[in-house]
């Protein structure tokens, strides 16, 4: 299991999806686990960067395939 | 899927209050341990009923949340969600990567993001259906409504429009939820006047409410026994609003629900 320290709180790496060839990284504060968010990775000068997503709508749609992907594995 | 039970619905959500769950989840082993057991029952529920495709199964989970305004908690944590994942700050992902061993925090965290983006992404749950919002939305109001990202821009109404929202809140019966809620999340968004505004709001749905008070929602007319907003939150021990709206708990809340707080319809 993987974390990253986001603003010095670390987060669990929940699962990265790519849509449309950009990976998205989702994640939830370990201490706060109702506190979800998601990233995408970007890559500048050979190095991978989280950045902020560009629209609610790019955040809804990524959140979407997160639920369609895990729902069932989850609920057994 | 095993078929679910209404009862089972019920009996679950008996043991979980969602609003405790960080603070119980960092202290507290035991209360770790009865809720893997019983999360996993809440998201097969959500799972089974989900894909019924029935919105009158979801019902029973609707209501089970509401009875401990859990509804609320998990609407907060998916349009946060949202607000902070649009968060331009960049991180370095390898720099701050690091590894552990903690599978029980990683299927809690699992099983809380699927819980919360579940009931988001169900739009049943949560009013969030943005292809209709056109219909749905008689009080004009920017795309950020819900996490108003204009935190520090002066935003005033008129009494003119205040007193549209509160015939929009009377006479939306079928989206009175959702109505009350951008009303409020629209006049939160200038955190000096809200008082101003709340007062104001509250005079004219006084005013505006017809006769026959049994046909509105049993929240909207137990808050309108209170002569004025002040008067309704210092009956709920509260000195003022900003006090309420802190002691309500909510990180990135811009508004309070006069629904949302009794649980809704």
């Amino acid at each position: 299991m993987d974390f990253v320290n986001i603003n010095g709180t670390y987060h669990i790496i929940l699962d990265e999806i790519t849509i449309n060839n950009k990976k998205y990284v989702y994640l939830a504060a370990e201490n706060s686990p109702l506190n979800v968010l998601i990233k995408k990775i970007v890559i500048e000068n050979g190095k991978e960067y989280l950045d902020g997503l560009d629209t609610d709508d790019e955040v809804i749609n990524a959140l979407d395939i997160y639920y369609q992907k895990h729902k069932e594995e989850i609920g057994q | 899927m095993q078929d679910i039970t209404n009862e089972e619905i019920k009996r679950a959500f008996q043991y979980v209050d969602i609003s405790q769950m960080d603070k119980r989840l960092a202290s507290n082993i035991a209360y770790r341990q009865a809720i893997e057991e019983i999360y996993r029952n809440i998201n097969r529920l959500i799972t089974a009923k989900y894909s019924s495709n029935n919105p009158e199964d979801l019902d029973y989970i609707l209501k089970a949340l509401q009875e401990k305004e859990q509804r609320q908690v998990l609407q907060d944590a998916y349009y946060n969600a949202i607000k902070r994942s649009t968060n331009k700050e960049r991180v370095d992902f390898r720099r701050e990567k690091r590894n552990a061993n903690n599978q029980f925090i990683k299927f809690i965290a699992g099983f809380s993001a699927v819980l919360v983006i579940g009931c988001g992404s169900s739009k049943i749950l949560f009013p969030i259906d943005k292809e209709n919002t056109n219909e749905k939305e008689p009080i004009k109001v920017e795309q950020t409504v819900y996490y108003s990202t204009k935190q520090n821009t002066e935003v005033t109404f008129t009494d003119k429009e205040i007193e549209k929202m509160a015939k929009e809140i009377l006479t939306n019966e079928k989206d009175y939820d959702y109505a009350v809620y951008r009303c409020f999340q629209e006049l939160f968004r200038n955190p000096l006047k809200v008082d101003v505004y709340m007062n104001t709001l509250f005079s004219y749905l006084h005013e505006n409410i017809e006769a026959n008070i049994n046909d509105y929602p049993q929240e909207l007319v137990a808050a309108l026994n209170h002569s004025t907003f002040d008067e309704y939150i210092t009956s709920h021990g509260f000195n003022s609003i900003y006090e309420y709206r802190q002691v309500m708990g909510n990180q990135n809340a811009e508004y309070v629900t006069l629904a949302y707080e009794s649980g809704g319809r």
